[in-house]
């Protein structure tokens, strides 16, 4: 049962944080009132789920409670290559949904602003990732402090 | 949105807020009641709350897709940028206090940990603080 408490943490924190990041940074921008209307509850639902999916099948692919010291960098290396890889994943059916769905794309889709868009993306994923890596590994060490005085 | 999927949208968001106040505090009035809590309801409880928080987000959007997103000029769009916060902090706040469990799930069946009835206390007081938020957001 631990092995899958830390899959599901991991992978619905990092989805929850992932999501309310890109939200607060439309909406700071005014961008989230203009384009989130035409998305519609079910393929914002859709989306949500698949995104989930791939989030809780990268976290199943490493341990981060307990682990020796000796390989927390390597972690942090490893978060930020599966994070970027499941950006490049969810955004590439993001857009193809989004571009074949009868409604107004949210980006231009032509070829420069799409390829800035996944790049950026793959990019920002990365570097969130190495973010989330470190957040979990202080997570780990306060959570072994706190029930084992490590 | 049509009438049975507003009904379902909302009522899993109610649901969900139900589970993640109730649900902590329920385990931290163990804490402060019992001698030691079972290390297995306490990873069902982690195992449903992370649930919940993700039912909560994804049933959010739903709400914000329904209603429409008030632009961030606006008081009411400055409140959903707090609510925005209060969750992200909620969740930060959240994983150290799962990570304490998968630590008691490795030592032993029943747990005490002043760590934990604090980390269940502090959690119901956040969730209820982003109810209060939700309530100014609809109500005003």
């Amino acid at each position: 049962m631990d092995r899958l408490l830390e899959v599901v943490a991991v992978g619905t924190s990092s989805l929850v944080l992932s999501v309310l990041g890109v939200l607060g940074y439309s909406h700071a921008t005014g961008t989230l009132s203009r384009t989130f209307p035409d998305i519609g509850t079910a393929s914002a639902t859709l989306l949500f789920a698949y995104l989930w999916l791939l989030t809780l099948v990268a976290a199943s692919q490493g341990t981060v409670v307990g682990l020796d010291s000796a390989r927390w960098s390597g972690l942090v290396a490893d978060a930020a290559m599966v994070a970027s890889g499941v950006t490049l994943v969810f955004l590439t059916v993001a857009l193809v949904v989004g571009f074949v769905t009868p409604v107004t794309a949210p980006i231009d889709p032509a070829t420069v602003s799409v390829a800035w868009l996944v790049g950026g993306g793959v990019v920002g994923g990365g570097l969130a990732g190495a973010l989330f890596g470190v957040y979990f590994l202080c997570c780990d060490r306060l959570a072994a402090r706190l029930t084992r005085g490590e | 949105m049509d009438g049975l999927q507003y009904v379902a949208v909302r009522s899993l968001h109610v649901l969900a807020a139900a589970f993640l106040f109730g649900g902590p505090l329920g385990m931290w009035l163990a804490f402060r009641t019992a001698e030691a809590v079972p290390v297995r309801l306490l990873s069902w409880i982690e195992l449903l709350f992370w649930g919940a928080i993700s039912v909560i987000v994804f049933t959010g959007l739903g709400n914000l897709s329904a209603f429409g997103v008030p632009t961030v000029e606006t008081t009411t769009g400055a409140i959903l940028g707090v609510k925005f916060g209060a969750i992200a902090l909620l969740v930060v706040g959240s994983v150290p206090r799962t990570f304490v469990v998968i630590y008691a799930e490795q030592d032993g069946t029943t747990v005490h940990s002043r760590a934990l009835e604090w980390g269940y206390g502090l959690t119901a007081v956040g969730v209820a603080a982003i109810v209060f938020i939700a309530g100014v957001l609809v109500r005003g």
